[in-house]
């Protein structure tokens, strides 16, 4: 079980009184659902790739808006898919839930393929957060987290022990969960999106510009949250941006998306080091990053 | 009770079809046309009836005589006052019915039956202000083709009847555009100025009462209107006495009796039931039972009516309409026809659609409460779908991300984000539901369209408005009512105010 729970001890700075209360919480990889069976999304296979794209197309119309994309995305791994507005990036993110069908290829989650039949069940294994938390306005911020979960026939009691970690987990002052989501601000909404991604303990967690809404401090303050809770849970993190420090803060790899191919993958470093196209240094310009800065 | 359909178990389940009378007493139906003297020979013949042991029940003022005629062929109707003129003309139009013989073959091969007649005739004429009429030395009817300006008001069965305006203007060659109004609005039209020829009733007491020159039909168009009682032939073996008895009115009604009646309903107030039993008591020596209602309890009645009609035809409506609205916005294709079934349902005039259905439904409510629904439904309908079709992409997407199946999609996230749409769509139905109830007084289901319908016929404002006051005042409770259980059924994060 790829699912450790405890802060890694050299992370000073993560080793904080909310996750040291997580921590102390008996592990959970055996958890028992309501008929006393196993749930089903706690024992996965971890020697497969928590995410795996094979030469996927997606054509809306007359154009390809996906050109023949693989990765792979291993447990407690964070890749970011880079790009700009209209890469395909966000359409790959939509591959991976099932949410469109690919033209050509195949998406595999946690060594299943993704196909429509089998959609809803391989959905419950991955969390989703878009860029304004996609929360349901008429559920309050618990509601909107634990509405899966009731769906899916967990105890009550299972439920709100859930809810009381994962709002440890993201630092949400429990009051605020009794609140709609227009009675929040941004950054409190995005992270009841972020407990209600993680609420059925996914293998793999999806992020579409979360942070994309937020003010800098904000943004700057979830960025640190995000990457401590996914080095802590040891999730698959595929991460949709077009922000190049967020992808190089948050990501262990970085795709770059061009036009719905891949143009590059590799680390920061990589693309300034090593670009594969003018168009890699010319994006990183953009955003005012050279060898000098990021060094 | 003959009519067994499942609108008809409906309203006996809202106190509508609350049984009468004794077992032993056979089940007499009279009916009657929306006019006064419709109403008054209706009277006499249930006080007659009544008087011979039968449990009579008036069905009154029914909105025209394809309403009352299906009704009789149908059964719901045992007996209703004609004159033999419409039936040859207007009934029998298509067959070439003419004289007593052929009308009561023509009857009997429908299993109906001629009575004897009343003893008065009451034709269809012409009819101007005195004044005009002289002042353009007009006398005959012949001579109005030579005054095209002349406005011509008559009464919408008129303008359509077999004997009526197409006949009439064929004959004579009459070049106006008549508009069409109902009867005892056109003498008001005539003394306002705003009409110059009317059709009328030759019994009308209208016509001395307002100075009304009747023009005199030269070219013998109109054919004789004897009035006459028609019955189902099986109420002669159900009620032998009640026929017997109706028989015996023959011939006791003379034209100036009839007038004078009419008179006492339209020009000195009196109710059709009082004139009906002085004529009974009188005439026949008959005591008819049964006094009129007061004020309060006709209120309390026609509320109760109402409020089952926009009650029940609401609850259908709903349970039809929004998943109808849900199947339409699921089936974008399916979608497209159940929106447009339901937008051409609404452009039905209701009167027409109240007609249609009195062969299926019966008159009365049943029939009232299935146009309601019909009516009823594309507000729901539209806004269900729009509400769904409304939901934005994210929250769409979020809910599939979360792996829920289609059912807990529906049931959690999408008919609650829709709740504000879907239920302004209900209030909107309630509303119009309201109004449009009252049109169901046209075929005898009660609620304030009857005393709307009276107090037009009576020229009655007080009674016009003991129906449209309350049904005003019903549809601003609705609206209310609505507001309140917006509260309770619209989820309070959607009443807060959206995100940014």
């Amino acid at each position: 079980m790829a699912r450790a729970r405890s802060a890694p001890a050299t992370d000073a700075d993560d080793c904080t009184a909310g996750l040291l209360a997580a921590a102390s919480l008996p592990p959970r990889g055996l958890r028992l659902g309501p008929r006393g069976r196993p749930l089903a999304w706690g024992m996965t296979d971890a020697s497969k790739a928590a995410l795996e794209l094979e030469g996927v197309s997606k054509r809306f119309g007359a154009a390809l808006a996906v050109r023949g994309v693989s990765l792979a995305c291993q447990r407690g791994e964070t890749v970011a898919l880079l790009g700009g507005s209209g890469s395909g990036k966000s359409t790959v993110l939509r591959l991976c839930l099932g949410l469109l069908q690919p033209d050509a290829g195949t998406v595999t989650v946690a060594g299943e393929r993704m196909a429509p039949e089998r959609a809803p069940r391989l959905r419950r294994r991955m969390g989703y957060v878009i860029q304004d938390g996609g929360l349901f306005p008429h559920l309050t911020a618990e509601e909107n987290v634990t509405l899966a979960a009731r769906h899916f026939g967990q105890t009550p009691s299972w439920i709100a022990e859930r809810v009381r970690e994962l709002a440890i987990v993201v630092r949400l002052p429990e009051p605020l969960l009794a609140r709609y989501p227009a009675e929040l601000s941004g950054g409190e909404r995005q992270r009841v999106a972020l407990m209600r991604a993680l609420a059925l303990e996914p293998d793999a967690l999806l992020l579409d510009e979360p942070f994309a809404s937020l003010d800098p401090l904000v943004r700057a303050e979830l960025q640190e949250e995000v990457r401590r809770i996914v080095r802590e849970l040891g999730s698959a993190v595929l991460l949709v941006t077009h922000d190049v420090t967020e992808a190089a803060f948050l990501a262990d790899r970085i795709v770059l998306l061009r036009d719905g191919a891949v143009l590059q993958e590799g680390t920061l470093k990589d693309f300034l080091q090593r670009p594969a196209d003018p168009y890699v240094t010319r994006f990183l310009r953009a955003q005012r990053l050279s060898l000098g800065e990021a060094e | 009770m003959k009519r067994a359909s499942l609108a008809t178990a409906l309203v006996g389940l809202s106190l509508l079809g609350a049984s009468r009378g004794a077992a032993s007493q056979p089940r007499v139906v009279v009916a009657s046309k929306a006019f006064t003297e419709s109403l008054i020979l209706a009277e006499i013949a249930a006080g007659v009836a009544r008087a011979a042991g039968g449990d009579v029940v008036h069905e009154a003022q029914l909105g025209g005589t394809r309403v009352v005629w299906n009704a009789l062929l149908r059964g719901d109707v045992d007996v209703y006052p004609e004159y033999t003129g419409t039936l040859e003309r207007e009934i029998f139009a298509d067959d070439a019915v003419q004289g007593r013989d052929a009308l009561e073959s023509a009857l009997a091969a429908r299993g109906l039956r001629l009575g004897p007649r009343l003893g008065f005739e009451n034709t269809y004429a012409l009819g101007m202000k005195e004044e005009v009429a002289s002042r353009l030395g007009l006398r005959r009817i012949s001579q109005l083709r030579e005054q095209p300006a002349l406005r011509f008001g008559l009464t919408n069965e008129f303008l359509d009847r077999g004997d009526g305006w197409p006949s009439l203007r064929n004959a004579y060659g009459l070049p106006q555009q008549p508009v069409g109004l109902e009867h005892e609005v056109s003498y008001r039209g005539l003394e306002a100025g705003t009409l110059d020829v009317v059709d009328l009733y030759s019994t009308d007491a209208d016509i001395r009462y307002y100075r009304i020159r009747v023009l005199q039909d030269d070219l013998h168009h109109f054919p004789r209107y004897d009035a006459v009682l028609v019955w189902r032939a099986d109420l002669e073996a159900r009620a032998p006495a009640v026929v017997a008895a109706l028989r015996g009115i023959g011939g006791r009604i003379d034209a100036p009796a009839m007038i004078a009646m009419n008179a006492r309903v339209k020009l000195a107030g009196e109710t059709e039931r009082a004139v009906a039993q002085g004529f009974l008591r009188d005439q026949l020596a008959v005591e008819g039972g049964g006094g009129s209602d007061g004020v309060l309890a006709r209120l309390v009645r026609n509320t109760r009516d109402h409020l089952a009609l926009v009650g029940i035809s609401l609850g259908v409506a709903v349970a039809l309409a929004v998943p109808l609205g849900i199947l339409a916005a699921k089936r974008p294709r399916l979608g497209g026809a159940i929106l447009g079934v339901t937008g051409v349902l609404q452009t039905i005039p209701s009167l027409a659609l109240l007609v249609v259905m009195i062969p299926l439904f019966g008159i009365g409510a049943p029939t009232a409460i299935v146009a309601l629904v019909l009516y009823s439904l594309l507000p729901i309908v539209r806004n269900t779908h729009a509400g769904l079709r409304g939901i934005a992409e994210p929250l769409r997407e979020s809910a599939l991300a979360l792996g829920l199946s289609p059912r807990a999609r529906l049931v959690s996230v999408e008919l609650p984000l829709a709740s504000p749409s879907i239920l302004a769509g209900i209030k909107t139905s309630a509303v119009i539901n309201v109004g449009t109830a009252t049109l169901g007084a046209l075929i005898g289901a009660g609620g304030y369209g009857q005393p709307i319908l009276t107090g037009i016929r009576l020229d009655d404002v007080g009674l016009l408005l003991q129906g449209a006051v309350p049904a005003a005042a019903l549809a601003l409770a609705m609206q209310g009512l609505f507001g309140l259980l917006e509260r309770r059924v619209v989820p309070r994060g959607l009443r807060l105010a959206p995100p940014h």
